[in-house]
C-alpha cells in the first residue's frame, strides 16, 4: 500500500514514500505533508484556496482518503472530515501526501 | 427580535426557515444554494428569522459568505440559531464553537435527525449542550421533527431578552470586542476549533440502534452509488446518461406540452380579441391594443411556458439529487477550457433556466475575476429557457439549421473566455468543492420549486410583456416603416435578414419573450431563420439580467457585456450571411 507508480524511475517505490495526491492509490488513507502553491495562483487566491481547503478538513497533518479521480485530467475526489471533496487536478498535484498507517 | 439562521453550506437552513416561518424559499442539495438573504416571521410573534448563505468558518472567503459575516457584524442579530448537519457533526461543530465564542446567545439545531437515526446514530443533545453551553434541539427540516421545540426555545430566549433590540444584554459582539478576534484568526485557530469539535463529537455521538429497516437499503444504495461516482467510467456513464435522458425528456415532452397549452389557450385568445374590441372605444389605437394584448399573453405562454416548466423541473431534480455538484466536479476540465473552475458549471446550468439567479449564483466562485468572467459569459452566451424555446419554435417552424446557433455559441464561449482571461491575467481558480450526498428528491419539493420559480414569470414577466407588446405594436403600426427603411440596407445586405427580424433581435434587449412575437410572424426562409436565431442566441442580455449584472459587478461590466454581445451578434450575422448557402 503505497503511492501509485507514476514514472519508470519510480516503478517500485518504497512504502511510506511521499507523493502527490494525484499519484496516490484510490481507497487508501494518507496524511497531508505539504501543500505547494501552484504556479499561477496569486497571493489572495492561494490564501483563499488554503482557507477553503482547511475549512473542509484539508490541511498539513490532516488525514484523508483518496476516493478516486475523474479521468486522466479530471478532478481528484477525497474523503476528509466526513465529506467528499472534489479538488482540481492541478491543485491535487501540488498536495504532497504520505500513506497513513 | 432578529434571529439569524447560520450554518455550514447544505445544512438545511433554508428548509428550517421554511418550517419555522412558513416562508417559501428555494431549498436544494448542494452547497451554495442560498446566495442572498431570505427572511420570514414566526407566525403570531414579532420574531424575524433571517436565512443566511452557508459559511464554513467565520473567516469568510467568498462573496456569499461575506454576506453572512456582514449580517453577524452589522445587523447584530439578537439570537443565532446554528444549524448543523447531524450526519457530519464534527466538521459542523467547528463553526458552532466559533459562533459561541463570537458572543451572544446561540441555539444549536442538530438537523437531519431523521437521516442520523436511519444511519443508526444518535446525538446526546444534553451532553452536547453541557459541552458547548448552548441549548441544543434535534430537528429535521424535512419531516418537521423538533421544529416546535426549536420555536419554543427561541420564544424562551426572546422573553429573557425583553422586547427592545437596543442595549439589551447578550447582543452579539463583533470582532474587536474580545472573543470575536480570537476565533477569526487564520489559520491556526480554525484547526484548533476542528480538533475541539472532533473531541466533542466523539463524546456525544453514539450508535443508537440499527437504524430504520426501510431506510437502510436506501442509504446503502446511495453509498454504493457515491463510491461508484468516484470512478471516471461510471461517472461518465451515469452523468452522460442523465444528460441524454434530460434531452430526450424535453424533446419528447415539449411538443406535447406545447400542443396542450395551445389547445387550452386558443379559445381564450379567440374570445379576448373581440371582447377588447367591443370594450374599447373604436379607433386604430384600440384596434392595435385589442390585437396586442391577447398576442402578448398567449404567444409567450404557448412557446415559452412548456419549455420553462420542463427546464425548471429538471434543474430542481439535479439540485435535489446532489448530481449538480457531481456535474461540477466532472466538468472541471471542461470549465478549464473557459478558464473557470468546475463549480462555475453550477451557475451555468442554472442559467439554462433563467440568467438572473445564475448571475447571482456566480457568487460561489472563489475570485472576483472568475465571478466577473462567469457572469459575462452567462449574460452574453448561456441561452435561457426563453431563448431556447424561441430558437426551438422558430427553427422548427421555418426549418432552420439548429446546429448553427449551437456551434456559434460554443465557439463564442471559447473565444470570449480566452479574451477575458487575457484581460484578467490570472490563471484558472482551483476547484475545491464539497460534494453533496446523493439523495432521492422529494416530489413535493420538486413541484414547489418549479412552481416558485414559475410564479415570477406570471407576476413580473407576463404583465411586462403584454405592456411592452402593446407599445411595440403601436410603434410597429405607426413608426416602424421609416425605421425599417433605415435598417433595411444593413439588415438585408450585411446580415441577410429582413429589417423586422433585426428589430426582433434588438428587442430581446428589453425582454427575451418579445422576440417570438416578431420572428414567428415574419415570412422567413430557413436561411434567414437560422441567421436570426443565431443572432438572438448571441444577443444582448435582457433588461433583468443587465440590472442584476449592474448590481453585482457594476456599470462597467454591463457596458462591456453589451459591447461584446453587439460584436458577437452582428459579427456572427455577417459571417453566416457570407458562409451559409
Amino acid at each position: 500500500m503505497f503511492c501509485r507508480r507514476s514514472t519508470a524511475a519510480t516503478r517500485t517505490p518504497p512504502p511510506n514514500r511521499a507523493c502527490a495526491l494525484t499519484g496516490a492509490r484510490d481507497g487508501s488513507r494518507y496524511r497531508i505533508m505539504w501543500m505547494a502553491r501552484p504556479g499561477h495562483a496569486g497571493d489572495d487566491l492561494w490564501r483563499a484556496t488554503l482557507l477553503r481547503l482547511e475549512e473542509l478538513g484539508l490541511f498539513k497533518g490532516a488525514l484523508l482518503e483518496k476516493a478516486g479521480s475523474l479521468g486522466l485530467f479530471g478532478a481528484v475526489i477525497v474523503k476528509a472530515a466526513g465529506s467528499r471533496v472534489a479538488v482540481s487536478r492541478d491543485l491535487a498535484q501540488s498536495i504532497l501526501v504520505r500513506e497513513a498507517h | 427580535m432578529l434571529v439569524a439562521l447560520v450554518g455550514q453550506p447544505n445544512s438545511g437552513k433554508s428548509a428550517l426557515l421554511s418550517r419555522l416561518t412558513g416562508a417559501r424559499v428555494v431549498t436544494s442539495n448542494y452547497p451554495g444554494t442560498t446566495v442572498e438573504l431570505a427572511s420570514g416571521r414566526i407566525p403570531g410573534s414579532d420574531i424575524e428569522v433571517l436565512d443566511t448563505p452557508g459559511i464554513y468558518s467565520l473567516a469568510a472567503s467568498s462573496r456569499e459568505q461575506q454576506i453572512t459575516r456582514e449580517v453577524l457584524e452589522k445587523r447584530a442579530p439578537d439570537l443565532v440559531v446554528d444549524v448543523v448537519d447531524g450526519t457530519n457533526l464534527a466538521r459542523h461543530l467547528s463553526l458552532t464553537l466559533a459562533l459561541i465564542r463570537y458572543g451572544g446567545p446561540v441555539i444549536i439545531a442538530v438537523n437531519c435527525a431523521d437521516r442520523l437515526r436511519a444511519a443508526g446514530l444518535e446525538v446526546d443533545t444534553r451532553a452536547l449542550s453541557g459541552r458547548t453551553g448552548a441549548p441544543v434541539v434535534a430537528t429535521s427540516a424535512i419531516t418537521g421533527e423538533g421544529v416546535g421545540e426549536l420555536r419554543a426555545e427561541i420564544q424562551a430566549i426572546r422573553h429573557t431578552l425583553g422586547t427592545g433590540r437596543e442595549g439589551k444584554p447578550g447582543r452579539l459582539r463583533g470582532p474587536g470586542s474580545g472573543a470575536g478576534q480570537e476565533v477569526t484568526g487564520w489559520p491556526e485557530s480554525l484547526q484548533a476549533l476542528q480538533k475541539e469539535a472532533s473531541s466533542i463529537t466523539a463524546a456525544v455521538l453514539s450508535r443508537g440502534g440499527d437504524g430504520s429497516k426501510r431506510e437502510r437499503p436506501r442509504l446503502a444504495f446511495a453509498e454504493r452509488l457515491e463510491a461508484g461516482l468516484d470512478r471516471p467510467l461510471i461517472t461518465f456513464l451515469v452523468l452522460g446518461a442523465g444528460l441524454f435522458a434530460a434531452w430526450a425528456f424535453i424533446s419528447r415532452a415539449l411538443p406535447f406540452a406545447e400542443a396542450t397549452v395551445r389547445l387550452l389557450l386558443d379559445p381564450v385568445g379567440a374570445y379576448l380579441r373581440p371582447f377588447l374590441s367591443a370594450a374599447l372605444p373604436p379607433g386604430p389605437i384600440s384596434e392595435t391594443i385589442a390585437r396586442a394584448v391577447p398576442e402578448g399573453v398567449i404567444l409567450p405562454l404557448c412557446t415559452v411556458l412548456p419549455a420553462m416548466v420542463l427546464t425548471y423541473f429538471l434543474i430542481a431534480f439535479l439540485e435535489d439529487t446532489g448530481l449538480l455538484g457531481r456535474y461540477a466536479a466532472l466538468g472541471d476540465t471542461l470549465a478549464g477550457a473557459l478558464n473557470l473552475p468546475g463549480q462555475a458549471l453550477i451557475p451555468f446550468m442554472l442559467g439554462f433556466g433563467c440568467r438572473v439567479p445564475a448571475i447571482l449564483s456566480a457568487r460561489i466562485l472563489p475570485s472576483q475575476e472568475s465571478r466577473r468572467n462567469a457572469s459575462i459569459l452567462i449574460a452574453a452566451l448561456v441561452p435561457c429557457t426563453a431563448t431556447v424555446s424561441l430558437a426551438w419554435t422558430t427553427l422548427a417552424r421555418f426549418r432552420g439549421n439548429p446546429l448553427v446557433p449551437v456551434v456559434a455559441v460554443a465557439a463564442s464561449a471559447l473565444g470570449l473566455a480566452r479574451l477575458l482571461n487575457l484581460t484578467s491575467g490570472s490563471g484558472k481558480d482551483p476547484l475545491v468543492l464539497e460534494l453533496p450526498p446523493l439523495r432521492m428528491p422529494a416530489a413535493r419539493n420538486l413541484a414547489m420549486k418549479t412552481r416558485m420559480r414559475l410564479s415570477g414569470f406570471f407576476t413580473h414577466v407576463l404583465p411586462l410583456v403584454v405592456a411592452m407588446n402593446v407599445g411595440v405594436r403601436l410603434f410597429m403600426d405607426r413608426g416602424v416603416a421609416p425605421l425599417s427603411g433605415a435598417l433595411s440596407g444593413f439588415a438585408e445586405d450585411v446580415l441577410g435578414i429582413p429589417p423586422e427580424a433585426l428589430l426582433g433581435a434588438l428587442l430581446t434587449m428589453l425582454q427575451r419573450y418579445l422576440a417570438p412575437l416578431f420572428l414567428l410572424q415574419l415570412p422567413l426562409s430557413p436561411r434567414e431563420a437560422t441567421i436570426a436565431v443565431t443572432m438572438v442566441s448571441l444577443g444582448f442580455p435582457c433588461l433583468p439580467s443587465a440590472v442584476t449584472l449592474w448590481r453585482e459587478l457594476g456599470p462597467k461590466v454591463v457596458l462591456v457585456t453589451f459591447a461584446i454581445s453587439t460584436c458577437l451578434s452582428l459579427g456572427w450575422g455577417t459571417l453566416l450571411n457570407l458562409v451559409l448557402p
